[in-house]
């Protein structure tokens, strides 16, 4: 821990609040809209100087590197943040003062952007606690903000420390509140027991197609996608395909649509050892219980599933599970409510559909291929961060 | 639980086994020659009081002893014929290329050990059924092994677990468990181990300090201060959870019990999925204060549910701590998840394993462990696969808990 962390924790404590308080919406929206366009343009000057750190951070190729960034941030820029802001403006004006703790993820480059937009409309001070194993990104995003915004830079910092090992998480863990984390259940609850009713948890969870019908060819590439964004780390990364219709037919069309992404325009990253030895697993593990599998490890799998849901282990990892009815899936995928983020579903799909899907606890509904561009609005695990802030 | 075999007498197919095919017992009785006679670990490696005893039993072996490579070979022919999944993933592996062309057991496919959670894979009418604790989706999740040759089983350990676990002890030791009995936990693979070191190489002064309740504090409390009383080195027994909770007494009760120096501590398991506010070293640490056995007296185990043989650490022969050791019967390699080519020593890869001792299951095992191979053999354990534990947008917080660590590489999953 640094004193210059410790200098910049009570800053947004003491002055944070004041500083943002002091700026209109549409100076506010001009410095983040000049900062996000920065940090989605490859070319900028921000990102000439964390691409490289971030490439190997992240373990995403260079178009993937930009094209999880563009899901994350082209959904918040121009009229969307202005939509944010007023959509704060409409609501009672909050009189906390004391700066939101945002723990940060390391498997989805720009996450941040997510909680700075409402912390920003809402006036409300952060620190954002890096994962130690991606600590590029939200820094030198918020080094850019400040630049544009001078005061913003008493009100948003960033830090990195080992858990358990700095006095600057006590100070933390005491002075900010929301403290929004996202992890497993156990590190959730443990932070939980510090917090006392301040965390709010964005748990693990994953996404799924539903298909009620045969996918078109357009539709199975639109859903290639979907799961090859971010090589699958996402929680709106497809893993599962439910389908009534043909399932090694599905399948296949799938894969193909998976190699053409990782030969093309959407190549995977460099393999981490720990999912790679994950995907051999699984694959081995369909061998030996005699399920059709189709693609290969490098360019994306897809395994025609037999029973029950099962999360992949992420490197573009598709189980298809056929089942004989839309109804026959929603209980098929009851067991992991809480656990479901998005639903790819097919057009013409039945009316009752969504509210089945909501009633799983799905926070976001869309058609193939748009699954993960969620927009400003979208409610993360049903999370509505503008009033969290 | 299954009956004991006795110290002399403890070749399978000949105590306590099913009948088995003249194929299966032909190729079972080569293998228990094989345990019988290989040297385990290395030539210097028994006290003079085992190698006595070892060698007397070796006596009954015969002359001729096959290569490892052959028997395992044969063992793979063995249960591609018998073992569906098997055959399965051999088909699905080979692309049609014959079986034939498979020379050496290396070419041959590996069972990953989740397949032990999915399938059946017996090669032999089962005679025991051991099942991991099942730390995921509850049952349907847990990995069974039918184990048709218990008495195989018992033979692995009194041939390994003597070089690993005892030098530096005095013969029949007294011991205190830590691990359920398989009274208490009749599936669990290292209650079956535990049961039968206590029986075979347990002085009369062992005990078991575990109950229905887990720990049984003050009964391990005062079987220690005895322990330290009566001078005499002593073998403790512990999964590193149930360690972890005897040195929580121990530190609650604000004492400290010298063990005898030359004591030793036998751990396994890690920690097993479950979070808890202490890394291994701290455990080490903490090991050493307590109980005055220091870190080159504890072993390490690797062993786990799916498997019949143990891999250790070969610190009570003045090895490396976190190096293991496979015994003469078991292969262990480090491959590339990718291509599945083993990889260079240092190289992080999937930890693969073939035991003999699982010829009546699945001998070529693919296990979650990543390792990274040693250059004068052994490998070290450097993490696990991922997606054991759904994450998704979800891997920060674990490095914020501070009451939480990163847990330690996990010694197999063997735990009750």
């Amino acid at each position: 821990m640094s004193s210059q962390q410790h200098t910049s924790l009570r800053q947004l404590a003491e002055h944070g609040a004041a500083a943002i308080r002091a700026l209109d919406d549409d100076r506010l929206a001009t410095a983040w809209n000049q900062a996000l366009a920065e940090l989605l343009d490859p070319t900028s000057p921000l990102r000439r100087e964390i691409d490289q750190e971030l490439l190997v951070a992240c373990r995403l190729s260079t178009p993937g590197l930009q094209a999880a960034l563009e899901v994350v941030g082209r959904p918040l820029l121009g009229g969307a943040a202005a939509s944010v802001f007023a959509a704060a403006r409409a609501r009672a004006p909050t009189a906390a003062k004391q700066p939101a703790l945002v723990v940060l993820p390391a498997n989805w480059p720009g996450l941040a952007l997510q909680s700075l937009l409402p912390a920003l409309a809402r006036r409300r001070p952060v620190l954002f606690k890096c994962s130690s194993a991606e600590p590029w990104l939200t820094p030198a995003l918020l080094r850019v903000l400040a630049r544009r915004e001078p005061a913003l830079g008493s009100a948003y910092a960033a830090a990195v420390w080992r858990g358990g090992s700095s006095s600057l998480e006590t100070a933390a863990l005491d002075a900010c509140d929301p403290v929004l984390a996202y992890g497993d259940e156990p590190a959730l609850e443990s932070l939980a027991r510090r917090v006392r009713g301040r965390l709010i948890r964005f748990g693990p969870a994953f996404s799924f197609a539903l298909l009620h019908r045969a996918a078109t060819s357009e539709e199975l590439a639109a859903l290639a996608r979907d799961v090859a964004l971010g090589d699958q780390r996402g929680c709106l990364s497809v893993h599962v395909v439910l389908t009534t219709a043909e399932a090694a037919v599905t399948a296949r069309g799938l894969a193909g649509e998976l190699a053409a992404l990782a030969r093309g325009t959407l190549p995977p990253g460099p393999a981490d050892p720990a999912r790679a030895a994950a995907v051999r697993l699984v694959l081995d593990d369909a061998g030996a219980r005699g399920l059709l599998s189709c693609g290969t490890p490098a360019e994306g799998l897809v395994l025609v599933e037999e029973g029950s849901v099962a999360p992949s282990p992420g490197q573009r990892l598709v189980r298809v599970l056929p089942v004989p009815s839309l109804s026959h899936a929603i209980e098929t995928l009851r067991p992991w409510r809480g656990q479901l983020q998005g639903a790819a579903v097919l057009t013409g799909h039945p009316a009752w559909l969504p509210q089945a899907l909501t009633s799983l606890g799905v926070s976001r509904i869309a058609p193939p291929g748009e699954l993960q561009y969620a927009d400003a609005f979208w409610h993360n695990g049903g999370i509505d961060l503008l009033e969290c802030f | 639980m299954a009956s004991a075999s006795t110290r002399n007498a403890p070749g399978a197919g000949h105590h306590g086994s099913p009948p088995a095919s003249d194929q299966a017992s032909g190729l079972l009785d080569r293998i228990v020659s094989f345990v019988r006679a290989t040297t385990v670990f290395g030539p210097t490696e028994l006290s003079a009081e085992l190698s006595v005893e070892l060698a007397a039993e070796s006596a009954h072996a015969p002359e001729t002893i096959d290569s490892f490579d052959a028997l395992a070979l044969e063992t793979l022919r063995f249960q591609a014929e018998r073992v569906e999944p098997y055959r399965r993933l051999l088909h699905s592996r080979s692309r049609g290329r014959g079986i034939a062309t498979l020379s050496h057991w290396s070419q041959w496919p590996a069972v990953p050990t989740i397949t032990f959670k999915t399938a059946a894979l017996l090669a032999a009418p089962a005679r025991e059924v051991f099942r991991s604790s099942g730390t995921t989706r509850g049952a349907e999740r847990r990995s069974v092994h039918h184990h048709a040759f218990p008495d195989l089983y018992r033979l692995v350990v009194e041939r390994s677990f003597p070089p690993a676990c005892l030098l530096g002890l005095p013969p029949r030791p007294d011991m205190l468990s830590l691990v359920p009995p398989q009274s208490l936990a009749p599936d669990s693979s290292l209650s079956f181990m535990v049961d039968h070191v206590l029986r075979m190489f347990g002085g009369r002064g062992s005990a078991c300090a575990i109950g229905s309740c887990g720990l049984e504090g003050e009964p391990a409390r005062r079987w220690l201060r005895a322990a330290a009383a009566a001078g005499v080195p002593v073998l403790v027994l512990a999964t590193a959870l149930a360690l972890d909770d005897l040195l929580r007494v121990l530190e609650e009760a604000g004492e400290r019990v010298a063990l005898p120096p030359g004591s030793a501590l036998f751990e396994t398991g890690g920690f097993k999925g479950r979070h808890r506010e202490t890394s291994r070293d701290d455990l080490l640490a903490r090991t050493t204060d307590r109980l005055a056995v220091p870190p080159q007296r504890v072993v390490r185990e690797y062993g786990m549910t799916e498997l019949t043989s143990q891999a250790y650490t070969r610190v009570l022969a003045g090895g490396d701590p976190d190096l293991f050791q496979v015994p003469s019967w078991m292969r262990a390699q480090v491959v590339d998840p990718g291509t599945l080519e083993e990889v260079p020593p240092g190289a992080v890869g999937m930890l693969r394993l073939f035991d003999l001792g699982n010829v009546g299951s699945v001998a070529f095992v693919l296990t979650e462990d990543l390792a990274c191979a040693q250059p004068g053999g052994g490998f070290r354990l450097v993490g696990r696969a991922a997606g054991a534990e759904l994450r998704g947008c979800s891997l920060a917080a674990e490095e914020l808990a501070s009451n939480m660590v990163a847990q330690p590489p996990q010694t197999g999953d063997t735990g009750p």
